[in-house]
Order: structure tokens, then sequence, then C-alpha cells
């Protein structure tokens, strides 16, 4: 068996990078034993003296335009299973560790014809997904990733030069236990090699067997299964795009990305995609979804995007793009779907809403819901029919059904607000003061009026400016 | 249809209205305004009376009784209290009794939650308050239960509180409650749950609420209030909405409120005098016995006078028992070995003297007497006591003992809002980013911290002052600045009552177990006169016992070395401060002491009172260090504006040092009544906190202006005050803490191998790492031995030189030499204290042979081995120290064997660690080294990149540019900031850097980031202090190679 | 007495359960308002059309109760061209959960009645409001189908000046404000005399009663 290990050093920082040409000063930090410091930043960010390790405060320090991201594992750890749904094409067995693929290409050197021919073009997409990588290549899966982490480059095809290979690294590249390598720090030693030397019996007693498994496993003395990677049904995969994508062309530099990765997955799985997906998410708007067809499957990144390019340029979105999705689940996911669509139970809501967005559009087909704010105007939205809501404690109680879009100015006549004659107002007013925080800032006086024509209205004063205006009705 | 009438005719004013239910910024993060404003707001609006409720607290009251005397505000007490089991109320004290029912319900509902909330139920009120009243807000869930109750419970003391907000829910609430008050016989009174002085603190309580939730303003939805109506509202205004008689029914209940904090009239506690005598006559009688033991030869003529003098005044105050419980504690400190001094106004008096409460010998310091106690200041003496640190808990479990927990508390420590928190939780709320937050505090750092944030601040850290979110921000950080954020304990202040305690405060739990903390700071119980002694810590206490203990231990059964026994101004301890040979020294042992010691020069013990209150941030930033130094050096005439200046200044040659001085001049030169002089006095103390001094320079300005002096003095007074405000020192303080420096000092100077093992042994404290004061001993002369299993204890410990060991015979009398330092297992980290005393102990019994030996003898554990083994102290045992890491990771499975199966063993060849390696495991197990300065094991390295030593650079003259590097000993930013000083070390001395703001901010990077600085400099040379001035800084860690050594940084 | 909360609304359910058989009542959904209920004789016309004719789009009130029970069910209620802004907070206060809405929102007058026809016959919704600008007697037959086809209550809300038109509707009213409520009169109902009258006490403190005040 011969593994091929694929080391991303930079994955925390590239997740986030990748939707993007190019950043400013990026650090993505890490809280580690309950300070906030820099985990890994980009050569823009180590321009200005910040290193993984520094405090937070001390980075920012450092360079005040800095842009902080948290580390994200659970998206590290997604990347490295889109990653792995790409690698399938260049083998079947794969396996992770932290920033790691495994990849067994023993069985796979012979229908690539050698390495060099292999990891060619291994380098070349994996450069076009947007990660670097270092790697290594040693008969067990142990060895090929401590290599790829510490003599990247290093390849190693038969048996017997491994442990010359492994020797001069350190032991800490194998194991993290602070107790072994004390131990072995505090007798003056310190690469692998060194720790080979000593007697084996003395050793596992002030060690215990665990060192001595894993360093036999390293040189393939003990057996070192790994669980494999099963490869999933679908296709699905996100670039969260570092700031935020107003011009549609900008978006087809994420959007190749994602191109890749999906043909990469298609070549693993030996088949091709008719029908693409695209989700383009906005901070504050609903996201934009739109998809696109395909006359016969493909799994030509370029052509795919050529065809993606058309369908763009004619997009519009309300807002910029934060974050851009991918999903494919066309091949096999037939039989599913129509399965799906009869257990729904709210199937002909979904029909009516579909046959009057299709017939009058989507923006004219609202749902209603309320927001928490004490502004009239704030206290409610339009939104998807039926998106559901957070049950918000009643406030409107003294508050009229109907709301005017907007407030309506009303005559005055000796103080007294006029609507086809002086009102009269209840008294004990609601005073609503609120917004000063942003820049829509009210302070009124709502009463409860009765027109000569017998309406009850809902108006206010606005104590600012002064004038009365109309803002609901209850009739 | 509803009542068919349009908003209320404005125009009728009700005759009166007293807001019963209101809120101050001590009820935390709901309260938005301060107490004193909303007295004085209550006061301009013409109200009756104004109760302040803290939600069950009284912490704010004392403030809000001050202002109201000042302004003749009816002030009543109360609380609002959530029961756990509904509803909520309010509760108003209506006299003593009643305030002290108030007090205990509110201790019961604190003490019996965690720290910073509160628990009580129906049950706890009920029978508890029978001189209180009780108010219930209507808008609460079980309305008929809660009145029911409230009825039953508080039979006619209790009302219905209908609070109209103007949030669309008063029709109700006026209706509920007129349901409410028929049925179960409830009179009604209007109030207004006040949360504010004035509406437009409205954007401040939304932020407040917004910290409380830890959710941006932004998203608060409904939590937050809907309107600015809860503050203290217009007559006019609340007659537009409130039926007269729920208005005129506020004047009738604050009618029966007539409680003010001025009745509680406190009496010392009396636990000491024993019968038969009165306190006056017992503390004449433990005077005289004081005397008879300070002066055996009899007591000097002046100092008899002035003792007579003291007891007079002392009786007259009624301040005997101050004095006597003093003595107790400090009585019982001391038979317990603890070493203790007073300081404070009254703690350098002669009685103190006596009473053994200070050691400062009023005859070395005549010029303190007259300013003890103040018969004008009607407030109690201050006398505040510094204890052994390691040992203070004793003292303060003593006091727990003796006065019981009823009666003997902590006062409380108010923290409250700076700068850089307000920016931090306002900044959150606006919705601001973790990055922009932290660009916008450590801007802040730039900017004087107690200062308020002004546009140009924003704009020179890079930020748009115009851009409308940080106009808000930085309006609400003002305004936030100077908030209570919550209640601390107080380091040492206790409060002890003569009766119960919470009858007079409530007493709530601290953070700490076992601790419990009143709810009023120190200025508050100063304001009510209520007494209080602070039991503080001081770790040079501890030092100078622990090095006594060793001097005498070590010199054995001759005449034992005590504090009285120190010899008094002796030529070569002040010729060695004068050379600034201070490491270790009580106070003048920093860079800026050190640099002042030798233009200074001391000479006697008043020199060290000034140098000790000079070198600080207040002298230093009111200007007075140099013209103080111009004038002893002589290079300046030395003039008084006037006599009366000159009875003030004259001892300190005619520029204000002390607090005192300070006071005593607005008195004399600007016509301040003794009254005002002493609301100055507080006001300085509070100025960082909220301001309020500027009402003082216009009359010191116009006063002094009146009295004929030059504007310019006038002003440079004022500035004076300024920085005394936040660190200024009164002359009896100074006056304590020269005593410990010369004592420290002339330790130092005769048994430097004893002071540095007791500092050491003393850590954490003061100045200096224990390799640093290590190395000075060196420097002295000291022999010092290495950390070893067979001859340390856990502390450092004094031992015959190995010179004189093996020249004389066992047994013979130890002559006048100089003992050998031996390092303390205390210095191994990672090893416990228990296990170390083991081996001590155990050791006794014969030395250990081997590793296995020692742990099976001492029942050591694998980690104590391990530490043991990494700071090379088994190496009698088994040799170096990867030999000795070996061995010790096989301790534990051979231990069952007996120690057959260790001899079977095959030992691994293992090279020694080179010198490199052992400096560095030195430092990173002991945080020093015997051996060779890291520095020296790569001077090669340092001289190609062309650097000298310090030893090297002092031959050189100044003006001299040179390259100079070493290790980065401590950073430090005095008071101004217009200069770093860093100390550098290297294995031939130390090099004292200055560097401008200018090249810091340039060079800020390497200036933090480097643990071997390399620097160009120009050497500068003044009275014998050398500095280097930065021109470039260079960051040459990469030669130490990971060596891991903490510097101090800006401590 | 008149009811808004839950719990009345619950118990109101019940006593139309109980009418059910004895009456039409199986074909009717009670107003929530008693005295309405009495005049119509039980409620609104369940898979119908009814209209309600006023000066200015009058009449929401008298709905909403209806509309606060119909949103616990699944289906949606539909709004076609509302006047103005239905207060989503407000509807809420009134027990109507604002997430089963489905406006129709800045379509023309045709677009109206095709929207109230594809909602009304759909089965998806519980109740169809709609103000049409105008409508055709034909129109509004096939309306009236569609209620039927969807067994679906239709409520049309009407200018007053389309009195004398005729209608297939079902019931129409005839709605004004008056300083008590609203003053409804039935100018037709299916199977009874037309020409009762009642006032709906809407807008009595009675109407913002609802939940304890918890500010």
């Amino acid at each position: 068996m011969l593994w091929l290990a694929l080391y991303f050093p930079h994955l925390p920082l590239e997740v986030i990078t990748r939707g993007r040409q190019q950043a400013g000063a990026l650090a993505i930090i890490e809280k580690l034993g309950g300070r906030e410091q820099v985990s890994r930043c980009n050569s823009a960010a180590q321009a200005y003296g910040i290193r993984p390790g520094l405090a937070l405060p001390a980075a920012l320090a450092l360079c005040t335009g800095l842009s902080v991201q948290r580390r994200d594992r659970a998206r590290e750890q997604q990347a490295l299973h889109g990653l792995a749904a790409w690698a399938y094409q260049f083998s079947a067995r794969i396996s992770f560790e932290p920033s790691l693929l495994l990849l067994e290409v023993g069985a796979s050197l012979r229908l690539f014809g050698g390495l060099p021919t292999l990891l060619a073009p291994l380098q070349r997409e994996l450069e076009q997904l947007g990660y670097s990588v270092r790697h290594a290549v040693a008969p067990t899966p142990m060895a090929a990733g401590v290599l790829a982490r510490n003599r990247p480059d290093c390849q190693v095809v038969m048996q017997d030069g491994l442990c010359e290979a492994v020797a001069p690294l350190p032991l800490a590249c194998l194991t993290r236990a602070r107790d072994v390598r004390n131990l072995i720090r505090h007798i003056g030693m310190d690469s692998i090699g060194d720790v080979l030397a000593l007697p084996r019996a003395e050793l596992a007693r002030r060690t215990g067997p665990q060192l001595l498994n894993l360093l036999d496993r390293l040189l393939g003395r003990l057996p070192d299964p790994r669980p494999e990677w099963q490869p999933p049904r679908h296709f699905s995969q996100t670039i969260e795009l570092l700031g935020e994508i107003a011009q549609t062309m900008a978006l087809m530099f994420p959007a190749r990305r994602l191109m890749v990765a999906l043909c990469g997955f298609l070549r693993g799985q030996g088949g091709g995609a008719q029908r693409l997906q695209w989700t383009l998410r906005h901070r504050d708007h609903p996201p934009t979804r739109f998809g696109q067809g395909l006359l016969d499957p493909s799994r030509d990144p370029d052509h795919m995007l050529e065809v993606l390019r058309e369908r763009i340029e004619r997009l519009q979105f309300p807002a910029p793009v934060v974050a851009i999705d991918l999903r494919v689940d066309d091949w096999q996911a037939f039989e599913e779907r129509s399965l799906t669509l009869f257990e729904r139970p709210a199937q002909a809501d979904q029909a009516l809403l579909e046959r009057l967005s299709n017939r009058l559009g989507e923006q004219r087909i609202r749902g209603l819901r309320c927001l928490a704010d004490h502004r009239p105007e704030c206290a409610w939205q339009f939104c998807q029919p039926g998106e559901s809501v957070v049950p918000l404690s009643p406030r409107g109680v003294s508050q009229p059904p109907w709301l005017l879009p907007q407030p309506r100015p009303l005559r005055e006549c000796q103080g007294a607000p006029q609507y086809g004659g002086a009102l009269r107002l209840e008294n004990l007013p609601e005073r609503i003061e609120a917004g000063w925080w942003d820049g829509f800032d009210i302070t009124r006086d709502y009463f409860v009026a009765h027109s000569p024509a017998g309406e009850r209205l809902w108006v206010f004063r606005d104590r600012r400016a002064g004038g009365w205006y109309l803002h609901g009705l209850f009739m | 249809m509803a009542a068919p009438c349009g908003p209320r005719s404005p125009h009728r004013v009700p005759d009166a209205y007293a807001e019963l239910h209101c809120l101050t910024n001590y009820t935390f993060l709901r309260g938005a305004s301060h107490p004193e404003e909303l007295v004085e707001r209550a006061h301009a609006l013409g109200y009756r009376a104004l109760a302040v409720t803290d939600e069950c607290s009284l912490s704010g009251v004392v403030r809000a009784h001050q202002e109201a005397k000042a302004l003749g505000l009816a002030l009543i007490i109360g609380s609002e209290v959530h029961l756990c089991d509904g509803p909520h109320l309010v509760l108003l004290v209506t006299n003593r009794a009643g305030y002290a029912q108030l007090c205990r319900l509110i201790t019961r509902g604190r003490r019996h939650a965690d720290k910073g909330s509160y628990r009580l139920q129906r049950a706890d009120l009920e029978d508890a308050l029978p001189d209180c009243l009780a108010l219930l807000p209507t808008d609460q869930d079980d309305m008929e239960d809660a009145a029911a109750w409230l009825a039953k419970t508080f039979a006619g003391r209790a009302w219905l509180a209908v609070e109209l907000l103007r949030d669309g829910y008063d029709t109700e609430r006026l209706r509920c409650s007129e349901r409410l008050a028929q049925v179960y016989r409830l009179p009604r009174l209007a109030s207004g749950d006040v949360h504010m002085h004035v509406r437009g603190r409205r954007a401040l309580q939304d932020v407040l609420t917004a910290v409380r939730l830890n959710t941006p303003v932004a998203a608060l939805g409904h939590a937050r209030l809907s309107n600015g109506e809860r503050h203290l509202r217009p007559l006019d205004d609340l007659a537009t909405l409130y039926p007269a008689a729920l208005l005129e029914e506020t004047v009738h209940v604050a009618g029966r409120c007539g409680f003010s904090l001025d009745a509680l009239r406190y009496e010392y506690p009396d636990d000491v005098t024993p019968a038969g005598f009165t306190p006056h006559a017992w503390l004449r009688r433990l005077t005289e016995q004081g005397i008879a033991r300070r002066w055996p030869d009899g007591c000097p003529a002046r100092v008899c006078a002035q003792i007579e003098h003291e007891l007079a005044l002392i009786a007259e105050l009624h301040y005997e028992a101050y004095f006597l419980t003093v003595w107790d504690i400090v009585r019982h400190a001391r038979a317990l070995g603890i070493l203790c001094q007073g300081r404070g106004s009254a703690a350098n008096s002669a009685v103190c003297y006596c009473l053994e409460i200070t050691e400062v010998d009023p005859s070395r310091m005549n010029l303190l007497f007259e300013r003890f106690i103040s018969r004008e200041r009607d407030e109690p003496p201050d006398i505040d006591v510094d204890f052994e640190h390691q040992r203070r808990e004793e003292v303060i479990q003593y006091i727990y003992t003796k006065y019981g927990r009823d009666r003997a508390a902590l006062a409380a420590t108010l923290i409250t809002y700076r700068t850089r928190s307000a920016l931090r939780d306002v900044g959150k709320s606006l919705g601001l980013g973790l990055e922009q937050i932290e660009a916008l505090v450590s801007a802040v750092s730039a900017w004087r911290r107690h200062a308020e944030i002004e546009p140009a601040h924003l704009a020179e850290a890079g930020f748009d002052p115009d851009n409308p979110t940080l106009q808000r921000l930085r309006i609400l950080v003002n305004s936030l600045r100077g908030f209570p954020r919550h209640l601390s304990q107080h380091v040492g202040g206790f409060v002890i009552a003569a009766g119960r305690l919470d009858e007079l405060v409530p007493i709530e739990n601290a953070a700490m177990a076992e601790r419990s903390v009143i709810q009023w700071e120190k200025d508050d119980l100063e304001a009510l006169g209520l007494l209080k002694i602070d039991v503080l810590a001081l770790g040079m206490l501890s030092a100078i016992r622990r090095t006594i203990d060793l001097i005498n231990r070590f010199e054995g059964p001759r005449q034992a070395l005590t504090l009285a026994r120190i010899p008094a101004e002796d030529p070569g301890v002040y010729r060695m401060i004068q050379r600034a040979d201070t490491v270790g020294v009580f106070q003048i042992e920093s860079r800026a002491q050190m640099s002042m010691l030798p233009r200074l020069r001391p000479k006697g013990f008043y020199d060290l009172v000034i140098e000790v209150a000079i070198v600080r941030p207040g002298p230093i930033q009111g200007d007075m260090v140099h013209p103080y130094l111009r004038r002893r050096q002589g290079r300046e005439a030395v003039d008084y504006p006037s006599e009366a200046v000159r009875s003030v200044l004259e001892r300190t040659l005619g520029v204000p040092i002390f607090q005192e001085q300070v006071i005593k001049l607005a008195m004399v030169a600007a016509g301040f009544t003794p009254g005002e002089a002493d609301h100055l006095r507080r006001a300085m103390a509070a100025w960082k906190r909220r301001g309020g001094l500027e009402l003082y320079q216009k009359k010191l300005m116009s006063g002094m202006q009146a009295r004929g002096y030059r504007r310019e003095f006038a002003e440079r007074l004022y500035r004076q005050i300024l920085g005394f405000g936040d660190y200024g020192f009164p002359e009896s303080h100074a006056a304590s803490f020269a005593l410990l420096v010369y004592v420290s000092a002339w330790l130092k100077r005769y048994h430097p191998a004893a002071f540095c093992a007791a500092l050491i042994n003393s850590q954490p404290m003061g100045f200096y790492a224990p390799a640093q004061l290590m190395r000075d001993a060196r420097e002295h002369g000291v022999e010092v031995l290495p950390v070893d299993v067979n001859y340390s204890d856990w502390d450092c410990t004094l031992e015959e030189t190995a010179a004189r060991n093996a020249g004389l015979e066992p047994g013979s009398p130890p002559g006048r030499h100089m003992p050998a330092l031996r390092l303390g297992l205390r210095l191994v980290r990672g090893l416990s204290q228990a296990a170390a005393e083991r081996i001590a102990r155990l050791r006794g019994q014969g030395r250990f042979e081997d590793v296995v030996d020692l742990a099976r003898r001492a029942a050591l554990n694998r980690a104590d081995l391990k530490a043991l083994a990494a700071a090379d102290t088994l190496r009698g045992l088994a040799g170096h120290r990867h030999l000795a890491a070996w061995e010790v990771a096989g301790v534990e499975d051979a231990m069952p064997l007996y120690g057959l199966d260790r001899f079977r063993e095959c030992v691994p060849r293992l090279c020694p660690p080179d010198e490199g390696q052992a400096v560095l495991a030195d430092y990173a197990q002991l945080g020093l080294s015997l051996r060779e300065h890291p520095l020296a094991l790569i001077r090669r390295q340092l001289r190609e990149r062309g650097f000298l030593s310090a030893q090297e650079i002092g031959d050189h003259p100044a003006g001299d540019i040179v390259r100079a590097a070493g290790l980065v000993l401590i950073r430090q930013r005095p008071g101004n900031g217009r200069a770093i000083f860093v100390t550098l070390e290297d294995e031939s001395g130390g090099l004292n850097l200055l560097i401008w703001a200018d090249l810091a901010e340039r060079q800020r990077k390497i200036l933090l980031g480097a643990q071997l600085l390399g620097v160009v400099a120009e050497i500068q040379r003044a009275e014998g202090v050398q500095h280097l001035l930065c021109r470039r800084l260079e960051d040459h860690s990469e030669l130490l190679n990971g060596l891991n050594i903490v510097s101090r940084d800006f401590h | 007495m008149q009811v808004v909360s839950l719990d009345e609304l619950k118990r109101h359910g019940a006593l139309w359960q109980g009418r059910r058989g004895l009456l039409t009542a199986d074909r009717l959904l009670s107003s929530g308002w008693t005295v309405l209920d009495d005049v119509l004789g039980g409620g609104w016309p369940r898979a119908s059309l009814a209209e309600v004719l006023s000066d200015a789009h009058q009449g929401l009130p008298l709905i909403l109760p209806l509309l606060a029970r119909l949103s616990a069910g699944p289906r949606w209620l539909a709004w076609v061209a509302p006047p103005y802004v239905p207060y989503a907070p407000a509807l809420v206060a009134r027990g109507v959960r604002v997430e089963r809405l489905l406006l129709v929102r800045d379509v023309s007058a045709g677009q109206r009645l095709w929207a109230a026809e594809q909602a009304l016959k759909s089965g998806a919704c519980s109740a169809v409001l709609v103000w049409p600008e105008q409508v055709q007697a034909a129109q509004l037959r096939r309306l009236q189908l569609a209620a039927e086809q969807g067994d679906c209550p239709g409520i049309l809300f009407r200018s007053l000046r389309t009195v004398r038109q005729g209608s297939p509707a079902a019931l129409r009213l005839r709605v004004r404000p008056s300083p008590a409520g609203l003053a409804v009169e039935v100018l037709k109902r299916r199977g009874a005399w037309g020409g009762a009258t009642c006032i709906v006490p809407v807008g009595r403190d009675e109407d913002r009663g609802g939940p304890a005040l918890v500010p």
C-alpha cells in the first residue's frame, strides 16, 4: 500500500478567503486558555507583524484595520469533506486527519502511470479550488501524514527508507501526549530516532504502551486501520465570501471554485450533472435562488461556467452577496423527490402560492410578520407567506388593525387636528419614543380619535417637530 | 365609547407631590441616574419628598442623603423588592425601627442568594416590617392574589401604586386599580416607577437594558421601555395624567416617613475596656504603660505634653473606644507574631506610638503632631493598619471571631464604569463589531484614562467623529462613565458596630466564601461618621519579619534582633540609599525612585518621608518635583508669598508635597473654612470618578487673588490639587512608609543574605523577581547555593558558607560573618508545599540515598519527582538532569519490587545537558539560574553584532552613541506617557533605557515583543544616574532560542 | 358578551358545535360577536360569498374574531388587495396568527378577481377577503362558484354605491360607523328576510381587554 497525504496548512484561513481574489489583513482568531488569540493570518496581516499565537488586542494594536474572523472548525470539517468528494476521483480509499486527507494511491498509481502524473493535475486543481497543499507519500498512513505536515514533498515509496525518513523528525510530530514529550525532553532527547534508540522495555515502563504502539504503526510493524470516508449522494457546497460582492461578474471567481469541486465530485462518482441549483445569500434579504439547466449531463467545468456566465449576466439581485451555494442532486434523486412531495402536508398551500406567484410575480404575494419594535413603522414586515415567526407577546391591544402606509398629515385648527371636522381625542395617549440608535428616531403621542362622521382613528402628535398625523384606522 | 374628553387641561397644577418609587443607578443596569441627580431634580421640580427605592439595596442612600440634606429636600429611604413568589413591591421606612427592619430584610434576601442577587419570599415580609409602608404597583400578574395578601400583611400600611406611563395601558391601570381598591379596601396613590432624573437619559437607560440582557439595543425589541416616561415628571404634567386625589395621597404617605440617616446615632463598640474602668481611664492606663516601655529612661517633656494634649482631644471627641479597638487588634496580631504598622491621619500620634500601633517615634517626627485629629472636621479618626500580607487573614478572622459576623463586616468598594469598560459595553450595545470596539478601546489607552472622550480623540485614533453611531457612542460613554457597575469588597476596610450591624446597613455576601460586605463604601461610612478600620496587607512587613527571624535563627542565642533594636539614622544605610543601591528596599526600589535618590541624597528620616511622597504621580503631574530638587540643591531660592504660606510649606522648602499641605493652603491662602476644606478633600478623592472640582477652582482663584497671591501661584496650586486627586499622599502615610523604607534598607545593608532570602520567601511582592533579587545579593557578596533535596527547605534559608565550613572546626561559635543563602524548594515550579515540607522533615532522619529512597520516604508523587528532577535538585542522588529525569520516570513502577528491580534496568546512554540547555532548564523550572547569565552564553554572537556589555558602557563617556543589548526585565510607562522606561539586563549589570513616545510608537512591535532587545542609544549621565536615550530598537530574541524569561510589564 | 380572548373563542366554538344539526349551522361560521350572530342567523356563510358594503372599506373588525379562530388551522387567510396595511401587532393582539396571512398586493382589478377565484377554489384557504374595485355580476357568480367549490367563505368589501346591484352572495351587509361601534344592517340573507340591524360594539374597551397587563 502506498499513502498520499494532502495537508492543508492554511485551511482555517482559506475556508474564509477562497471566495475572494484578494483580501486585506485578516486574522483567524480562536479562544485558547481563556483568551482570544490569532490562530492563522494571511500574508497581509503578517506584514504588520501579526503571527499565530498573538493575543487579539495585541494584534489589533499592531494593525487597526485588521479584519478578524472567529475560527470555524465546523466549516473546516465541511471543507475537508468537500475536498474528499473532489479527491474521490483519485482514490476510492480516503480517510481524514485534522486539516489532512489520506489517499491510498497504491492501486491508482498504475491507472495514472506513476506519481508525477498523479500529482500534477492534483496540485493544479487544488490551486483552482483555492487551497494550498503540502503532500507526502509513504507506505503507512501515519508516516504519510507526519511527513506531509513536517517534511513536505517527501516521497518514500519503499518500506526500507521509512525509518530513515522519519528519524530526524521531533517526537512532537508524532504525539501530543504531554507526559511522553516531557519525558523525552527531560532526558535531553528530541527526535523520533532518539526514541527508537532507547531500550524498549524500560521505555515502555516509563511511557506506557501507547508510545511503542504509535511507533510500530508509524513504521508499519503494526496495522493501522482507518475509518474510510463514504461519498455523499448529493453535491452541496457553500463558499462564504469574505465581505460582500455587489457586482455580478465578481461572482464568477467563487463560482469557478465551486464548479471545479463539483466536477471532481462528478468524476469520482462517474456521473454528470444536468441541473445545478445556485443560491446567493444576502445579509438582510431572503436569498436569491436560480437554477442552471444543461441540455446534456456534463462534468466539464469550463463548459458549465460558460453557461453560468450567460445566466449570471442577466441576473439581478436585491443586495450584495455574502455567500454562494451550489447544490446538485439530479442524477439519482428522482425517486426520493416524488416521495417527499406526496408526503408533504402543505402541498396544496404550495400549489396555490406557486400559481399566484407565477401569474402575478413573487413580490405581489406576501406574508406578514411582527417585529419586536415599539415604532409602528418598524413593528411589522412583509415576508414570504407562511414564514415562521418568533411568537411575540402582543403589544398592539390599543392599536388599530389598519395602518396607513405613510402617516398622513392632518390639518390643525385652533390646536385641534381636523379630519372631516375637529377630532375628539380620548385621553391618556400612548407615548412612543424610540429609534435613537438607528436614525429613525420618533417621539410621538398616539391618541384614539373620533371623527364627526363617527370613525375611530389612530392619530399622533409629533412631539419634536409638532403637527398631527393620521396613522391608522379602527373601523 | 370611551369617556368623551380630550387631553386634560395642562393648567391645573397640583399642590404637591412626592415620588415614592424611584431607582437610582445603584440598581445596577436599570437605574440611569446618579442619586445626586435625582435628588437635585426632584428638588428643582418642587417635589415635596423623594423616596430612593433601589432594588433590594441601600447602597445609594448615603449619597442621596448628603445631597438632599444640602438642598433641604425630604428624603425617604426605601427599597423595591421582587418576591420570588410574587409580587414586586416598594417598601418605605417610617422611623428608625423601620429602617432597621428594612436593613435586616435586605440582608436576609442578599445573604440567601449568590453574590449580586437576592432571594425573598412573602413569608420573609410577614410580621417583619411593622414600621414600614408598602406600595404595590398594579402592573403585575395575579393582582387579585397580590392585593389580598398585601392588604392582610400590611393592614393600614399598604397602597396600590398607580403608575401611569403613557404606554397604552394607562386606562386599564386606572380601571383595574379602582376595582382592586374597592374590593380590597386599599387606598391608591400615584407613583412614577422612576428610572432616570430627566427624559434625556432614555438612550442611556436603553443601553443599560441592553447590557443587562446582553443584547444590542437594536435587538432589544419589547424589552426596551417604549418611552422615556419613567423620569421625574413636572407637576403640571402629572396633573394631566392623574386624578388629583392620587397625587395628594403621595404627600400624605411621605408625611408618615419621618426617618433620616442623621438619626443613625452611632456608638463605637467598647468590648475592650475591662470592668471597673472607663474607656478613658483604660486608654490612659495603656498609654502610660506604653510610655514606660518606649522611654525607659523617662519620657521627654515635649512628648509628654503632646500625649496629654492628644488624650484631652480624644476625650473631648469621645474617640477612646476607637483607639482601644485598634489597640486590641494590633495587640492580638503581635501576640500571634504578626508584624504590623499603622498609618493614616491618627496613626502616627504619640498615643499610637505608646499603644504600639505605630513604630514611628514621635521624637523623630516632631513635625507631625498637630495634624492628627482635627477638631473642626466632624469625622472619626483614621487609622489604617498594615499587616504581613500572608497572615492578614488571621487578623481578619480574629475580628470576625471577636465581634461576630453580625457586628463586623467589610466595607464595599463600588466598581464603577471607566472609560474603557463603558466603551466596551456601549459599543457592544450599539452593535459595533468586536474589532471596532477593541480598536476604540486601545485608542483610549492613549487618552487620559479618566477623561471624557472628545471628538478630537476619535479623530486621532483614525475614526470619523461625525459618524452618527460614533457620536452616540461618545455621548453615551461619557454619561455612563462613573456609573456604579457592581459592589465588590474593600481590600480591608472593616466596619464594627456596637450593636447589630445589619440594623445599620444591609450586609451582602462577598465573592469570597466566608466574607460578607456591607452595602456602603468607605466614603459613605465616613459621611455618616461610622467607625472603620483598614486591615491591609503589606508584603514588605512579611519580608521584614522573615528577615529578622532568619537572622535570629542563624545567629543563635545572642540578643535577638527586633524592630525596636534596629539602630536609627545609620549613616551607612543612607550612603547606600544615596547610591540608589536599593533593589528590594520598600518603595524606593522602583526605577523612578532610584533615579531620584542620587539627586535627593536623603540624609535623614524626614528626607525619606519626602522621597516616598514626592515620587508619585500626583506630585509629578503637579510639577512639584523639580522645584523641590532645585531648592534642596540650593540652586533656587526658597521663598514664600506670605508668612501664612511659610507656616504650611516651610518643612518642604516651599513646595507642597503632602495632601494635608494642599488642604491647609486652601484654608490659609484662599480663605476656605475648615468645612469647605474638608469638602475639597473629599472632592479631590472623588474627582476622577465624577468630577466636580470646577466649583472649587473658582473659589480658590478668587480667594487667593483677594488675598494678594499671584494668579500663577493660584493656578499651580489648582494643578497640584488635580494631581493629588488621584494619588495624593498624606504626610502620616508617608512617614509610616518611610519607617519601613529605613528598616528594609538597614536589613539589606547589614544582612543582605537574610534580606534576599526573606524577599524570595515572601513572593509575590515588590518590584523584582527572584532572579534579580538573587543576582543583587550575589553582587553584594552573598554566596548563593542551589536548590538541593538534601539541603533545601521549602523556604530559602541561611547556611554556613562552604569556605567557612571547610576552615573551621564544627561547633565553634559563629562569629561576625556573612552566611550563605540556600535557595528553597519553593522556587521549584510544580512542587507542592506539602511535599517540600515532607522532604525537609524526613531528611532530618538521614540524608536521602537515591531517588527511590526519596520517593518512598517523602511519599512523593510522580509530578513532584518530575519537578524536582527538572529543577536539577536531585544531582546528589541521580547525577545530571537527564539521568534524573530518566530515573524519576521509572520510579513508580519500580516501587512494588522494593528497589531490587532498578539494578537490573538497562540504563540508556544519556548526555548531560550543555551549559545553554542547563540555563534554559533552570529558568524554565526555577525562574533563575546560578549558572552563567544567558547573555554570557551568547556574548560572542552579541559581540559580532556590535553590542557592548553594560559594564563596558559604564566606561564610555556620556554623549557617546553605543549599541547595547539585554534581556528586557521591566517595561514601564510613567504617568504622562511621554516616555517609556525599559530596564535591560546582561551578565554584567543593568541598563536603564529611555524611549520617547514617538520612537516607541514607530517601533512598537519590537518594543513590546522583544525578549532580547538591542538598542542604538546615546549615553546620558546626570547626578550619578545613567540613562541610554534610545535612537533605534532591534529585536534579537532569536539568539535566546526560546528562552522564556518573563518581564514585568506596565504593572 | 363580545369576545376576543382565545378562551372565550374556544367556548364559543363549543357553543357553535352544540347548535349543529339543530339549525343549518353547519353551513355557518360564528362571527364571534353575539349580536352579529343573532342577526346573521348564526354566523357567516361557510362556503359562499358575503358582501360588506360601506363608505370607506369599513367592516374589517367584524371579521377579526372569525379570522382569529380560523388562523388556528393550517390553511391560508387570503387578503386580496387590502386598502391599507394590515397592522400585524394589532392583529396578533386580537388573536390572529399572522403567519397564516397570504396578501395579494399591487394588482389590477382583473388580477384581483382572478386571484380571489384561485384562492377560493384552491381548498388551501380557510377564508378569502377581497377588496375588489368593480365587479360584474358574472364575475360575482364565478366567485360564488369558486367559494362553493373550495368550501371557503369569501368576504367582499365593497362600496355602498353597489347596494342596488344584484348579487349572488348569500349575505349582504351594510356597515356604518356609529358612536357605539359599527352599525350593521342585513340587506340580504339567503333563506331569511333582510332588514335586521344591530350595533357591533367594536372599539369599546372590551375590544382592547385581551391579555393581562404585562408591560
